[in-house]
This record gives structure tokens, C-alpha cells and sequence, in this order.
């Protein structure tokens, strides 16, 4: 077996962010409600960090946890209080190591980001209350102040789980790790070690007495073994007390003895995280440098995964009855056929739910990042807002909810800033003067929809109407309904806040999140009502991976248009066309007049002699923009699953993605943003020419 | 009956090589023969190593031969004293 921890960096990665994100949430609930249990759940959540950034030797977060640790220690036993500033910082903290991980992750090097922190940490420990705390800075001082009295021999008995050593825990190391306090006397028990034949080699069948004489306190020696210490059997029991300076001394020397000696080895430590001063760690970085890309990766229910086992096993049943059928088939067999059949097709509908569900997680992992958010926002904005998440764990489609969560941000901050109001403002329009924020999420049909909900001053859809104007957006005087007034606000460039602030109102943002949602297939609505509040509404399919698609027959090919995207279709005989600027011929739908686009012409497919002349026009909208595609027959509905373009060949526009059907053969699924855009470029060019 | 058979432990006797260690060791089993441990170029050792070592040692001795280590390198020595097995590996 050959061991290259790297290979486990990428979970490493995974459940340390994780891990900061439970902190980061536990922290911001900790003000209001300071239970033990909530600083338990920090403290473990920085624990496992620590472990791990030991086990592969990325010092400094180590390092640095190892001070956070120290303090939540405190907390947790009382000795300091749960106040604002204690809070903050280990808020601040939670940012640094994210910070410290994206970097050892992308293989850059630390830096020195997190040094004022530790400082600070330190400083913080040495001031504070507790006086029994490992404070790393202070530790050689401690135990030569409290030499007098302390030494003792100590009796461990040591029986760890087969699979400690699978874990990268190695006795050696935490045993050289006692000998640093004092004489250590080691004894094998092998009686347990079975025959050569029959040994897994990886898998540990010792366990261990131990004698330690050295001035050591019980709770030094737990440390030792604390990264096991639910993975073994472990009996300390002091021998007998012993006094006297000069053995204090002798353990201070053999205490840096060691030191120098493990410096040598290069030995992997987990747990020597004494010495403060930060070193810089090229082996990490050049390790993480090597690995290969990574790759993302979900965590699964195993009930999902059961599910999964057991359609697969029907599938596997149905499959060989279907076999039997068909090996000696005569017509009277048909029934029997069809009914496997059908069963066939529901048993993979049914696998195929199932697959997509793998990747569906709950909203509630994009929702979490926002109460921090909307505390350090409000602090900054001088408001106060009660933010309540609702639906959190409504599931949607890993890819969706990866992209969303930058336009949720958008939208939260943006409540903030210029929907709720001050303070002052809020008590002036006899409001409470706390305004509150409501997320929700629920599945509505085949969609996720997510409110983003505030009681702030609402949006004035006159202001809205007189800068669209000036901005040239809408010609003046134009009658538009409440709604697409509102929606002004997404347009590019639109922004009606008086004073620009570092937290919205750039005039970018809301075009963008509007273009990010579209992206994702989804839309937005506005709702507002002057001084009770605004709400967006946010639409998007479930999951991007699957495509309920219409097929159309452009000459001999198949193309797949989004269902969704699809209005109507006229045949062209009865379609009333013409010509505008630039030679594009036009379609006139009720009042407007929408393009046309000849997919013949321009995917330049060969013409279809045998066909007629006649062709439909399919209307269709994407963004908002409508365009008449001529095609020569609509084909069936059907669900298609969607293969990335870009990934097997390269991105072309007005084509966004691929898929394969029924008989095995490819066919493009077409893009009408992308499509529509391609038409308007090209009339543009004409236009010049 | 003087013959013997030579199994080198490389340089490392620790968790990431014993899979592949136990594979030679197996082989050295087929022999049926007296066995030296060449041990003078071994630079890591762990836990999993010498448990495995014991046990080679320990099936070698029931087989009936005798097992001894050649030039077992400082780092070996000093890892089966820290773990208390250098009685047992016959390392004193």
C-alpha cells in the first residue's frame, strides 16, 4: 500500500471549509445564545482542522488553530466570557483560515496573514483569566515556574483501534512526544499480533504499557493521545510523586533535545504545534502544487445511495426476464413483452430521479453564508435587521445552487443598502425600528423558487420611470404596466442610488444578476410596495443536467429547443413576414416584429430536396428577446440529458449543449440567446457594410 | 545445511511499503531456508513495520530457522526502542 496523502487533501479541503462554515454560523448565534453546546461545536469544528492540517503538514493553520482552540477552551469552561469583541475576532479568524486554505488549496504560499491574529490571540490568553491554559507562547516558562512538586510517574496504558494506523496516527510519534517530558519506558503486548499469513499489515494488533517519569500534569499527557482519543483504550495512572529541581531541568534539555532530534527526521508531527514562530512552509505549497487538479466532489445520503442499489436491482430483474422473453419469443409472449417493456421504462424514469437527486443539496448551504453577511452589513450600514431563513432545506441541483449563490448575495446586500431603511428613517415612518429580512425557498412544480423578502421603504416605480427615461432606456411617456417598471432595475447600467456605496449601488449588479439567473434558466419578478417592503422572486429549474426539450427537423438534421422557451408555432404559409433594414426578414407577431432566423441558412445545412417549400416558424423567447426560427418540421417532446459542447469540442454560439437521442445519434440543442445575438451581429455588420 | 536466503528491507520499514514488503517476505517463506534481514539502508520505520517484521521474525523461528538482521540501520534500532519491541525483533 502506498500512501500519498495528497490523494486526500481534496476531503481535507472539503470538510475544513465545511468546518468553518458550522463555525462561522455557531459564532454569529453565539451573542444571542452563548450554550455550552455551541462553543462544543466550535471547538470540535476547529479540533478537526487542526488535526488535519497537522496530519499533512500545513503548519500554519495548525499553528493557528491550535490558538483559536486555546481560547474556545476557555470559553467552553467558563473562564471567559462569551463577549462581542471574542466573537469578532474569531470571526475574523474563520476568514483568515478560509483564507490560508484557498490559498495551500490553489498551492500558493500562506503568507503571513494570519500572524497579528495569533499575536493578538496570544495576547488576549496572557491577559485573560485562565491561568491553567496551554498558552503554546508560554509553555517552557510555565513548567519551569511550576517545577517544584509537579514530577511524577505515570503509568499509560495504550490500546488503540486496529485501523490507527490507516488514520496517519502513529504511536511512534506520540510516544517520542511523552519521551520530550521525561524518561519514557516503552513494553510491546504482541500477543495479539496474529500469525505472518494471516496479519493485514496495514492494521495494528499492539497495544502498549508505559512508564513515563517526568514532570508532566495528566491533562499534557491526554494531549498526547487527544487526536486518538476515541480511536483507543487509554488508563493514565500516576505511579508515585517525586520532587526537585534538578530533574525539572533535566526535562527542559531533554524537551529541546528531542526537538532538534524530530527537526532532523522531518518527521510528519501532528501535535507539536509549540513553537509559535511561523515557518515557512514550502513543503505544503510544493506538494499542493503537484496534485492534480482537483476535483469536486458531494456528499451523499446513504439513503439516496440505497435507493439507488435497489432500482438498480429491479432494473437487473426486469432485464433478464425481458431476456427470457425474448430468447424463445413466439406472439403469445407479446403481452409478457409489452409489460417488461413498460416496466423497463419506468424502472430507468425511476433511476434516472433517482441519479439527479444524488446532486441535489439543500439551499440551506447557500442560505448559511448570509447571516454573516447581513450582521457585519448592518454594523456597517448602522441598521438593524432580523434576517429568518425559511425553507433551508429545500434541494436543488448542486450546479444551480454553485451559481446562485452570487446573485442570492447581490440581492441580500442590495435589501439592505437601499431597501431597509435607518434607523431614524424606520421610526419616522412608525415602523419598528428593526426591519427584517425574509429568505425562503420552496419547490413549486418543476422549479425552486426563492423569495427574498424586506419591510424597507419599497420601490418607487416613478423614480424608476423618470431615470429609465433619462438614462434613454424607454422613450418618455410610454404606458408600462407596474411590473416591467420595476424591472427596469435589471437593466445594464441602471442604478438609482443617490450615493454610490461600497456595498451597492455601483450600477452594476442587478443587470448581472438578472443575466446569471437567465443563464441558469431561471427568472426574477419584482414586487414592491411603496414603504411596506419589496420582494424578489426568484425561478429556477430544479436542474440544469436535464433538458425537457423539443425536437425539430431542420433538412436532415435534428436540433432540440428548451420546451420552455418555445411560444407558439404558425406554419410560414400562413405567417405574415417581411423585409426591414438590412435585408432581415421579419415576423409580425401581434404588434411587434421579431426577427427571423433560417436555421438552414445558418448552421448552412444541405437543402432537403424532397421536402416542400412550406416550413413552420417557431416562435421562441429567451431573456425577454423574441425570434421566429424557420424549421422544416416540429418532431416529439422528450426529455433530453444535456452534454457540455465546450468540454468535448468548443463553445459555439447559439448552441448550448449537445445531447444523445433515441436512434444514437447527436444532436445540438440550440441556445436562443445566443441565437438571437448571432442574428442582431450579423444585421449589425450588414447595416455598416 | 549452510544455505540462506537474503531478504533487503530498502529503505523504508513503515506502513507505505509493508504490502509490498509482506509480498517479498512471503516469498522468502517459499524458500524454506534460514533468513538475514538486510536492514542497514532502512531510513523510515513506523509501527506497521515492525509489527510486520515481528511477525515474519515470529513464522520464520516456528518454521524452524533461524532469523537474524544484518546491520540494522539507527533509525530501525531507535523505532523498535521507542516502541518497546526491541527485545522482541531480537534488535538488543
Amino acid at each position: 500500500m502506498d500512501i500519498d496523502l495528497s490523494q486526500f487533501y481534496q476531503v481535507f479541503f472539503e470538510e475544513s471549509f465545511e468546518g468553518l462554515d458550522t463555525m462561522e454560523h455557531e459564532l454569529l448565534h453565539l451573542e444571542e445564545d452563548s450554550d455550552r453546546e455551541n462553543i462544543n461545536t466550535i471547538f470540535r469544528a476547529a479540533h478537526s482542522i487542526k488535526g488535519g492540517s497537522a496530519t499533512f503538514n500545513f503548519k500554519e493553520v495548525a499553528e493557528f488553530t491550535h490558538v483559536m482552540e486555546t481560547l474556545l477552551d476557555e470559553m467552553r469552561e467558563g473562564k471567559r466570557p462569551v463577549e462581542k469583541e471574542t466573537v469578532d475576532l474569531l470571526l475574523r479568524s474563520v476568514d483568515c483560515l478560509r483564507g490560508m486554505l484557498n490559498r495551500i488549496q490553489d498551492g500558493e504560499e500562506v503568507g503571513d496573514s494570519h500572524i497579528d491574529l495569533v499575536n493578538y490571540f496570544n495576547e488576549l490568553l496572557s491577559n485573560g483569566s485562565s491561568s491553567g491554559s496551554d498558552s503554546p507562547a508560554t509553555e517552557v516558562d510555565d513548567s519551569s515556574a511550576d517545577s517544584e512538586g509537579e514530577i511524577t510517574r505515570w503509568s499509560i496504558h495504550f490500546e488503540p483501534e486496529a485501523y490507527i494506523l490507516e488514520t496517519g496516527n502513529e504511536p511512534v510519534r506520540m510516544f517520542r512526544e511523552l519521551k520530550g517530558y521525561g524518561e519514557l519506558t516503552a513494553k510491546a503486548n504482541l500477543d495479539k499480533v496474529p500469525d505472518f499469513d494471516e496479519l493485514k499489515p496495514e492494521s495494528c494488533f499492539m497495544s502498549w504499557d508505559l512508564e513515563l517519569d517526568g514532570e508532566v500534569d495528566e491533562d499534557a499527557i491526554k494531549e498526547t493521545f487527544e487526536w486518538v482519543e476515541d480511536d483507543c483504550k487509554l488508563e493514565i495512572k500516576p505511579l508515585s510523586s517525586a520532587g526537585g529541581k534538578a530533574k525539572a531541568a533535566k526535562v527542559v534539555s531533554a524537551n529541546a533535545d528531542e526537538t532538534t532530534e524530530e527537526n532532523e527526521e522531518e518527521e510528519v508531527q501532528t501535535s507539536n504545534v509549540k513553537n509559535m514562530v511561523p515557518v515557512a512552509s514550502e513543503k505544503p505549497a510544493a506538494k499542493a502544487a503537484q496534485k492534480p487538479a482537483s476535483t469536486a466532489s458531494i456528499r451523499v445520503g446513504i439513503d439516496k445511495v440505497d435507493t439507488l442499489i435497489d432500482l438498480v436491482g429491479e432494473l437487473v430483474i426486469t432485464q433478464s426476464m425481458l431476456s427470457e422473453v425474448g430468447e424463445n419469443f413466439d406472439i403469445s409472449k407479446l403481452n409478457l413483452l409489452l409489460s417488461g417493456l413498460g416496466e423497463l421504462e419506468q424502472k430507468t424514469r425511476e433511476l434516472q430521479e433517482s441519479v439527479m437527486r444524488i446532486r441535489m443539496l439543500p439551499i440551506g448551504f447557500v442560505f448559511n453564508r448570509l447571516p454573516r453577511m447581513v450582521r457585519d452589513l448592518s454594523t456597517q450600514l448602522s441598521k438593524k435587521v432580523n434576517l429568518e431563513i425559511k425553507g433551508e432545506s429545500t434541494e436543488l441541483d448542486k450546479t444551480v445552487m454553485e451559481q446562485i449563490g452570487d446573485p442570492l448575495t447581490h440581492l441580500v446586500r442590495n435589501a439592505l443598502d437601499h431597501g431597509i431603511e435607518s434607523v431614524d428613517r424606520r421610526i419616522e415612518a412608525g415602523k419598528s425600528e428593526t426591519g427584517t429580512l425574509i429568505l425562503n425557498a420552496f419547490h413549486q412544480g418543476g422549479n425552486i423558487v426563492i423569495e427574498i423578502s424586506d419591510d424597507g421603504a419599497g420601490i418607487n416605480p416613478d423614480i424608476i420611470y423618470r431615470k429609465a427615461v433619462e438614462k434613454g432606456l424607454i422613450p418618455d411617456g410610454i404606458e408600462m404596466p407596474r411590473e416591467q417598471i420595476l424591472s427596469l432595475i435589471m437593466e445594464p447600467g441602471f442604478s438609482t442610488a443617490e450615493v454610490v456605496s461600497d456595498v451597492s449601488g455601483r450600477g452594476v449588479g442587478m443587470d448581472v444578476v438578472k443575466r446569471n439567473i437567465n443563464n441558469l434558466g431561471g427568472n426574477v419578478e419584482i414586487s414592491s410596495e411603496l414603504g411596506k417592503g419589496t420582494t424578489f422572486t426568484i425561478r429556477l429549474p430544479l436542474t440544469l443536467a436535464i433538458l425537457d426539450g423539443q425536437l425539430i427537423k431542420v433538412g436532415d438534421e435534428t436540433f432540440v429547443l428548451p420546451l420552455v422557451s418555445i411560444i407558439e408555432s404558425v406554419p410560414l404559409s400562413m405567417a405574415e413576414t417581411s423585409r426591414i433594414a438590412g435585408d432581415m426578414p421579419v415576423y409580425k407577431l401581434h404588434e411587434d416584429y421579431i426577427p427571423i432566423i433560417d436555421l438552414q441558412e445558418e448552421f448552412e445545412i444541405r437543402k432537403n430536396l424532397g421536402a416542400s417549400n412550406d416550413g413552420l416558424l417557431a416562435i421562441v423567447e429567451g431573456e425577454n428577446r423574441k425570434i421566429a426560427l424557420r424549421i422544416d418540421e416540429l418532431l416529439g417532446q422528450q426529455q433530453v440529458v444535456i452534454k457540455s459542447l465546450e468540454s468535448h469540442y468548443k463553445s459555439i454560439q447559439g448552441v448550448s449543449g449537445a445531447t444523445i437521442l433515441g436512434d444514437g445519434r447527436v444532436s445540438l440543442i440550440l441556445d436562443i440567446v445566443g441565437l438571437s445575438k448571432r442574428a442582431s451581429d450579423r444585421t449589425h455588420k450588414k447595416l455598416v457594410a | 545445511m549452510s544455505k540462506k536466503t537474503t531478504v533487503s528491507l530498502g529503505n523504508a520499514l513503515d506502513i507505505a511499503s509493508v504490502s509490498e514488503l509482506k509480498k517479498r517476505f512471503e516469498n522468502a517463506l517459499t524458500k524454506d531456508l534460514p533468513v538475514t534481514l538486510s536492514a542497514n539502508k532502512v531510513e523510515k520505520a513506523d509501527t506497521a513495520g515492525l509489527q510486520l517484521a515481528y511477525a515474519f521474525v515470529k513464522k520464520v523461528e516456528a518454521n524452524g530457522h533461524d532469523i537474524n538482521w544484518q546491520s540494522p540501520s539507527d533509525v530501525l534500532v531507535q523505532t523498535s526502542e521507542i516502541l518497546g519491541m526491541q527485545e522482541h525483533l531480537n534488535l538488543s
